[in-house]
């Protein structure tokens, strides 16, 4: 029993709440780009501000809109220390056989990481204010294009929301395995590797063998309420996109842009 | 004292648009060898209490002391507790995961420190306590096993440490007549043996049947704490609370509307049938 699942839509009545879901995939998309652009300290100034004030404006509690970013701190810390030793440079300050510190390391590592809790941010940010069927349909509406391409984007959207309806209710499975094995003796927050490694059996053997079983029961329920496939499926017709939502874009789009001809 | 439970309290998700208090200020201890049922509303915080008791929730307001020691403080051994601790969830059957039974029973020893010899021993043991044919099931997949076989296997899991506390949450759902009485009579032994056991459950006939004492939470607050007659007695409260009492109970109610004078703290057939009798045959006063 986790006390705050990851990645689960928190409802609320924020700009970010109310915006809709294709501008805000999009946006995010764009601004993933415009993170990957950035290389200068003024680059990263500017998508960092940018960054920040989206999240404000989602009103999420700040430990929860980096809730990922702190719980992957010892992995940060891995990335980072191997690009500080490994990075070769020409200018080292420092350096014993492959080992090399430099500040073009430091650097690189800098870089590195900056843009990976960035993008965990605004997959937050995504996901905690778009509740998962909206950022279905919004994800089906932008793929529809690929339908001239022979792309069955129908099949392919009800594979995905599906998906993503289990997704609260395996995490939700994994949390209660996880205690129920806890309860019989199972270490999972033991530091050892090893520890960790055999700790994984108890857990997923169990989720998998539900999942399955989910998966199997879900088909058979849909074949008998007659789900043909994609081509039959009907859809709720869709609405044009609001002006807010189209300024959204025009600002990240216009960040993009400023990356890459002002920095 | 086994437990020891002091103003405990729990909100989920604090802080968020989300969150929701499932605890709020629940005091109450439980003694050595004590049958303990608790009853409550879906969504009123049993579960929430049996995952602080046993914890695997952090407490984060109020202490739980099991066997005097606050098992959320700093440096306290978890290891021991799970020793010492037993706890079936909700269907228990979705924690099998082993290749055979047997190495299912005997996971909760792997830390225990026993010989290999005693391991076996103990997962005999366990196995034969929850009522399987040990040479029959040891080497079989609990997969193969059928919906109330597993439920067995799951128990043996649990009861194979020999804890000495075990924690029970609605562990008769799902399980067949015969099942339900099986188990109760497993439960009862083992209490009558010295375990502490506390069972979570809607199912007031076996409540009445097996614990001596009952708590009834609602919403989040604890409602009621005294012997099961005692609290079954006021059917008024409890349906106010959105609970039944046991068949017997309401039976010996029934009689007494019809002049027959039955004590209304019955909680059980085993205790309803001389109670008629008795009532019966005297006319009256016994
Ligand atoms: N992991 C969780 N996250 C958020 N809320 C929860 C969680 N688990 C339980 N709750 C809520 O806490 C309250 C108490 O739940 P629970 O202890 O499971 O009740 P019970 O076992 O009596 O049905 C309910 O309102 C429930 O919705
Ligand atoms: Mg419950």
């Amino acid at each position: 029993m986790n006390s705050q699942l990851t990645g689960q839509y928190i409802p609320g009545t924020s700009i970010m709440h109310r915006m809709d879901a294709r501008a805000k995939f999009s946006g995010f998309l764009l601004l993933i780009a415009a993170v990957i652009l950035t290389g200068t300290i003024k680059g990263y100034l500017l998508t960092i501000s940018f960054i920040l004030i989206i999240a404000a404006l989602s009103k999420l509690p700040p430990e929860i809109a980096t809730g990922s970013v702190r719980r992957m701190l010892p992995f940060f810390f891995v990335v980072f220390l191997l690009n500080v030793l490994f990075f070769e440079s020409e200018t080292p300050l420092w350096q014993w056989g492959i080992v090399t510190i430099s500040i073009d390391g430091i650097a690189q590592g800098a870089n590195i990481l900056l843009r990976i809790v960035l993008i965990l941010i605004l997959s937050n940010v995504l996901t905690l204010t778009t509740p998962p069927m909206a950022l279905m349909a919004a994800i089906e509406s932008l793929m529809s294009p690929l339908r001239f391409i022979g792309v069955p984007v129908g099949d392919v959207s009800m594979i995905l929301s599906v998906a993503v309806q289990f997704i609260p209710t395996l995490l939700r499975e994994t949390d209660d395995i996880r205690t129920a094995q806890t309860a019989r003796g199972a270490q999972f927050e033991s530091g050892k590797l090893l520890d960790r490694a055999k700790a994984l059996p108890p857990l997923l053997t169990p989720i998998f063998l539900s999942a399955f079983k989910r998966a199997d029961e879900l088909a058979v329920a849909m074949e008998a309420r007659g789900y043909r496939g994609g081509k039959h499926r009907t859809k709720k017709a869709s609405q044009p996109m609001p002006v807010s939502g189209w300024l959204a874009l025009l600002l990240c789009a216009a960040l993009c842009a400023l990356q890459i001809f002002l920095f | 004292m086994s437990f020891e439970i002091k103003s405990l309290s729990y909100v989920y998700q604090r802080g968020t648009p989300l969150e929701t208090p499932a605890l709020e200020n629940v005091s109450f201890s439980i003694g050595d060898g004590e049958f303990v049922g608790i009853m409550g509303h879906t969504g009123c915080g049993k579960s929430t209490l049996l995952h602080l008791m046993a914890g695997l929730l952090p407490a984060p307001a109020g202490t739980v002391l099991i066997d005097g020691e606050d098992i959320n403080r700093k440096g306290y051994d978890r290891s021991v507790l799970r020793r010492k601790l037993g706890v079936l969830f909700q269907f228990p059957e979705s924690q099998l995961f082993e290749s055979t039974v047997e190495k299912d029973v005997a996971f909760g020893l792997k830390h225990s420190g026993l010989s290999t010899k005693d391991i076996e021993q103990r997962v005999q043991w366990a196995i034969e306590t929850v009522g399987l044919d040990y040479s029959r099931v040891k080497g079989q997949s609990p997969l193969g096993l059928s919906g109330g076989e597993k439920r067995r296997a799951a128990i043996a899991g649990v009861l194979a440490v020999q804890p000495r506390h075990l924690i029970l949450d609605e562990p008769t759902v799902g399980l067949d007549p015969m099942g339900r009485e099986a188990l109760l009579e497993l439960l009862v032994k083992l209490n009558r043996d010295g375990m502490t056991i506390l069972m979570v459950s809607h199912d007031a006939d076996s409540l009445g049947e097996a614990a001596r004492r009952l708590l009834v939470l609602h919403q989040g607050h604890l409602a009621a704490d005294g012997p099961i007659g005692q609290v079954f007695a006021d059917m008024d409260a409890m349906a106010d609370w959105g609970l039944g009492v046991s068949q017997s109970r309401e039976a010996a109610g029934l009689l007494a509307r019809k002049g027959l004078e039955v004590p209304q703290d019955i909680t059980s057939y085993r205790q309803l049938l001389p109670a008629v009798l008795t009532a019966l045959k005297g006319g009256g006063s016994p």
